[in-house]
């Protein structure tokens, strides 16, 4: 009669044995990296040139304008046209407040449009900037237009990896992806072209950024800024 | 004699229909947590999306929440919710997404989440069939209001029948509530040659999932 329990007391064991853990043991093993690894391994140039967590800032100076300074700020994405843009305000003392549009993809990061004041330029198509994987002798043409109120300007242009520089501003010095830009328009005044030069340092995003637009009412004129400081 | 049988009958049925209505309404306890998932992680902001009716159906309509995340660099992660109650939410990743003939499992690894003594989650890759240099890393784990955790399978052979025993007895005699969580993302080899890209952004969503489930269930939220 005591025994009729016995069946029971089997599946004690059941209850308290070893939890069945598991091992790596299949094809793809080496897809799977373990909490160390992640932590430790740094993030690929692409994934960490341009990062814009919501609420990130950075701060610029403005070397032709002595004494003014730009704050930008990652604001919410937003959807605009299908894609996810990346939005990025700015505010200066002594100028309008801006906002530029970015598209960042595994494969590229793209310029959709810049707003500043009541103007606003949009690009069709968006304008690559870089390409990912990365590539030092490859130059990006483009080729559409410039909508500028309403009235789309035929423009062409093109974008390099130019060089890995080391970059010193008054954030620091920096190791920096040089990129290079080219943008051929007509604006009211003739052709226009403006030549752009932005440093992206991996986990930071821009660290110096030159313009310098060549059109009948701007001769080759210069702006530069340079990051003072961030927050991510 | 028969009435002594009678009365013998009538306190097993009793007996039974009492532990089975108990069962029932632990079960609907135990299913009774759904803490809320953040939509702002780090860099990463999410947005509510519906639950398919068909994965629903697969998980026997339990409550459920998903959150797709980006981060702005071209990184998406989905985070799915589920309560856990009747074995049917359980519902095994390597069965059903291995099940629907697309996705061939490939492997399997467990570790801690978030460090020593954390919670153990099974990570998981799955390869497309038709592209295979298409892949789904998934992190899968269960949680319990106070603090429990466990990625064990639940519906598959005799292998699994202490897991199910344990969680049993959890839900049943602890009174245990807990939900599920499936988070995971696709990633092309060509683009992410080791995966650690896709892994990193599952990896960092989920670490703040379980520390959040983890508040919620102290603050008794």
């Amino acid at each position: 009669m005591k025994f009729h329990y016995l069946p029971l007391l089997c599946f004690i064991p059941l209850l308290t044995s070893c939890k069945n853990v598991r091992i790596a043991s299949g094809a793809d093993d080496n897809f799977i990296h373990l909490p160390e690894e992640i932590n430790t391994k740094p993030i690929s140039p692409e994934k960490s040139l341009f990062p814009t967590p919501v609420g990130g800032y950075w701060i610029y100076r403005l070397v032709n304008t002595k004494g003014d300074q730009e704050k930008v700020v990652a604001q919410p994405r937003r959807i605009v046209e299908g894609v996810e843009a990346v939005v990025l305000t700015s505010a200066q003392i002594s100028g309008p407040p801006r906002e530029e549009l970015f598209k960042i993809t595994s494969q590229e990061i793209t310029h959709l449009s810049s707003t500043g004041g009541n103007d606003k330029v949009t690009m069709k198509p968006p304008m690559p900037l870089l390409q990912f994987p990365l590539n030092f002798d490859k130059s990006i043409a483009w080729q559409g237009g410039v909508l500028v109120r309403g009235s789309l300007v035929p423009s062409k242009g093109h974008s390099r990896l130019k060089a890995i520089e080391k970059v010193t501003v008054p954030a620091g010095t920096f190791t920096a992806y040089r990129v290079d830009s080219i943008l051929e328009t007509t604006t009211s005044g003739g052709a226009s072209t403006y030549w752009t030069t932005r440093w992206f340092a991996p986990g930071v995003g821009m660290v110096k950024v030159r313009y310098i637009v060549n059109n009948p009412n701007q001769p080759n004129q210069l702006f530069l800024k340079e990051l003072t400081s961030y927050k991510l | 004699m028969t009435k002594r049988l009678f009365i013998q009958m009538s306190a097993i049925v009793g007996v039974t229909a009492a532990l089975s209505i108990f069962s029932q309404k632990r079960l609907e306890w135990a299913g009774g947590w759904f803490p809320n998932i953040s939509t702002t992680i780090g860099s990463w902001e999410g947005t509510n999306q519906p639950v398919s009716q068909e994965t629903l159906s697969i998980l026997g309509f339990p409550r459920a929440s998903s959150v797709a995340f980006s981060n702005g660099t071209g990184d998406s992660v989905l985070a799915t919710l589920v309560t856990a109650g009747p074995f049917e939410n359980f519902h095994d990743p390597t069965v059903c997404v291995g099940g629907t003939g697309v996705w061939e499992f490939t492997s399997l690894r467990e570790f801690p989440l978030d460090g020593p003594g954390s919670a153990l989650v099974r990570a998981m890759i799955f390869r497309n069939r038709n592209e295979p240099k298409v892949r789904i890393i998934m992190y899968y784990w269960q949680q319990g209001r106070d603090g429990y955790t466990t990625s064990e399978p639940m519906m598959g052979n005799f292998r699994d029948l202490p897991a199910r025993l344990r969680t049993g007895y959890g839900a049943l005699v602890l009174g245990r509530q807990s939900v599920i969580l499936r988070i995971y993302t696709g990633f092309n080899e060509d683009e992410d040659s080791t995966g650690l890209n896709a892994q990193r952004g599952v990896h960092e969503i989920s670490r703040n999932v379980y520390r959040e489930l983890l508040k919620a269930g102290k603050s008794g939220e």
